[in-house]
């Protein structure tokens, strides 16, 4: 799989300036680390990328037999786990699982794979509201991994998690992941950076607002 | 594909635990269909029983006669005496299950007991109760009269040119009414020919056993002397059947303003609900189409919610309607209309109150639609 950002333009309604203003990207298999300040702009890439935000000017071309946006591109392809993690709250974890499986016309055995490889077995039947913060993490990433997409986009999937719970995650996208996925993981842990094998830094190229910088 | 069997039920199970949770919103748009079709059904079944209490005056009253009294002048006589019969006959095919009388009044007077002038009208086999005559003899001359009694056997009868005998007979009502007359002389038509060419009028008496037929025929012949263009005198005796008429035409568009009234106010009322209950949603319906779940699946779970709960208030409204409706009746005093224990709610108006509903749900889905094209990616954090 591969994805190309081509001359892409985004500004959110009713802001001033824009997110994107040109902006050319590729990714290739493997993992991709996307770095940079807050608001700069990594989750709407993600989300521009998830085809979850439509784009008024410039082009998301992926090697996907799906047509980029449909709702079977959304189905099959694309594994997302929310910075919110975003969890069915009135769902098990099993369930929660199980539901992506399906939606994507994977077998369901799949789930049990995935709920062991995140260290979920005594978690698997319980609602995400009886879940720690680390615990709905790992959850989240098992319903996006468990349906093996060939793009997998992790908004801080480690945001505040404690080292163990960290490890769980890099060991089951290191190990599990297929080769052919392309991955990208916007993220300010530096912790990911070994399991990288590419890092966008945002702070490269785009302007820090100047309150930030005079406030260090 | 299980998805669509997993997606609802979820949907379902989230429906569920709003509904418990907050039930003003569910019991709103119960009320609010149950109010609007118990009021939608009051006015249909009030329009259906005085239609009916309308209906059975008539058939009471053995009233359902219509009369046609066209009159033909002289340069037209030769003409339209041949086309009559024709007329007569085409009369009885179209209505064969009417009673159809026809008699011709000539322009002529003859003069009849102190000089009192009584119209002549020629009669035929049409006319069976004046064609009745013993074998072998003529057809008679009959003097119609409303006191046949206080006649003599034999009434002498004369004109310019000639005396008559005839026969007295009482004049009956139907008769007596097409010519406004107490009496009158009846002789064949065969005698009546040469009379006939200084102009002549052509009465028809059509009796009915229901309305409809009455109703039929009261359309045929109009449009078939507009035609013509001939305007004969046309009345029935109590006007109930215009006054019928009316009724169907209101009713009609009684039925039409209902559907439209009573759907756009629910359109409305459930409207505004469902769009606060979708905002309230708008995070679960986007995180779901974040999984690739089709807009469509989540519309129509949206549609089965409110079709649902409007279901509910129609069936509450068909179960409750005869009560309110005998206490209606019932407190007013003159209104003899009967119990709803007797009534029989029309089929159609059924369907016009589930019509109504169907199109509220319908139009209360729109900005549900419009909400559901806003990006996912907006909403979802």
């Amino acid at each position: 799989m591969q994805v190309s950002v081509n001359n892409l333009s985004y500004r959110y309604p009713h802001a001033a300036a824009p997110v994107f203003d040109g902006f050319d990207f590729n990714a290739d298999a493997g993992i991709t680390l996307i770095k940079g300040f807050s608001g700069c702009g990594k989750s709407t890439l993600l989300r521009i990328i998830a085809s979850l935000i439509p784009v008024p000017k410039g082009t998301v071309v992926t090697t996907s037999p799906h047509g980029f946006g449909s709702s079977t591109f959304l189905r099959e392809e694309v594994g997302f786990v929310f910075q919110q993690l975003n969890l069915l709250p009135l769902a098990s974890v099993r369930r929660n699982i199980l539901l992506a499986l399906e939606l994507a016309n994977k077998p369901s055995a799949l789930a049990d794979e995935w709920i062991q490889a995140l260290g979920l077995e005594k978690l698997q039947h319980k609602k995400p509201t009886k879940l720690s913060g680390g615990q709905q993490q790992r959850a989240a990433i098992a319903r996006a991994l468990a349906k093996q997409p060939s793009i997998l986009l992790l908004d801080e999937p480690t945001s505040g998690l404690d080292h163990l719970n960290t490890q769980i995650i890099t060991q089951a996208l290191t190990n599990k992941l297929p080769k052919s996925t392309v991955c990208l993981i916007a993220t300010h842990d530096n912790r990911l950076d070994p399991i990288a094998d590419e890092i966008l830094d945002f702070n490269s190229f785009l302007p820090v607002e100047e309150h930030l910088q005079e406030m260090v | 594909m299980k998805s669509l069997i997993l997606i609802p039920s979820y949907l379902w199970k989230n429906t569920f635990r709003r509904w418990f949770e907050n039930p003003t919103s569910p019991l709103s748009k119960i009320l609010v269909t149950s109010i609007l079709s118990l009021l939608a059904l009051l006015v249909l079944v009030f329009f259906a029983e005085s239609k009916y209490q309308l209906q059975k005056k008539l058939s009471e009253t053995n009233s359902l006669r219509i009369y046609l009294a066209d009159r033909i002048l002289p340069s037209e006589a030769t003409t339209q005496l041949i086309k009559s019969r024709s007329e007569e006959e085409m009369w009885h095919r179209e209505f064969p299950t009417a009673r159809l009388s026809y008699f011709r009044q000539t322009f002529q007077f003859v003069q009849w007991k102190d000089n009192r002038a009584v119209p002549v009208i020629a009669y035929s086999s049409k006319y069976p109760s004046l064609s009745i005559h013993d074998a072998g003899e003529a057809p008679n001359i009959w003097l119609l009269s409303t006191s046949p009694q206080h006649c003599s056997p034999i009434e002498e009868i004369t004109s310019d040119r000639t005396t008559l005998y005839a026969k007295p007979i009482a004049m009956d009502d139907d008769m007596q009414l097409a010519l406004g007359t107490s009496s009158a002389i009846a002789i064949p038509e065969e005698m009546a020919i040469p009379f006939f060419t200084a102009g002549f009028y052509t009465h028809i008496i059509a009796s009915f056993g229901d309305i409809d037929t009455a109703t039929r025929f009261e359309a045929a012949t109009s449009a078939y002397y507009a035609a013509e263009r001939r305007s004969p005198r046309k009345f029935n005796s109590l006007g109930i059947i215009a006054e019928v008429e009316k009724l169907n035409q209101l009713q009609t568009q009684i039925r039409i303003g209902i559907v439209l009234t009573c759907g756009l106010i629910s359109a409305l009322i459930i409207g505004a609900i469902a769009w606060l209950e979708f905002r309230q949603e708008s995070y679960l319906l986007a995180l779901l189409r974040s999984f690739g779940t089709p807009r469509f699946i989540l519309l129509i779970h949206g549609l089965c919610e409110n079709a649902v709960l409007t279901g509910l208030g129609i069936f509450i409204a068909f179960k409750s309607w005869p009560l309110i409706y005998n206490i209606l009746i019932g407190s007013v005093n003159g209104l003899q209309l009967r119990a709803a224990e007797f009534l029989t709610l029309p089929q159609l108006d059924m369907a016009i109150i589930i019509a109504a509903s169907a199109v509220g749900v319908l139009l209360a889905m729109i900005p549900v639609a419009v909400g559901l094209r806003k990006p996912a990616g907006l909403i979802l954090q």
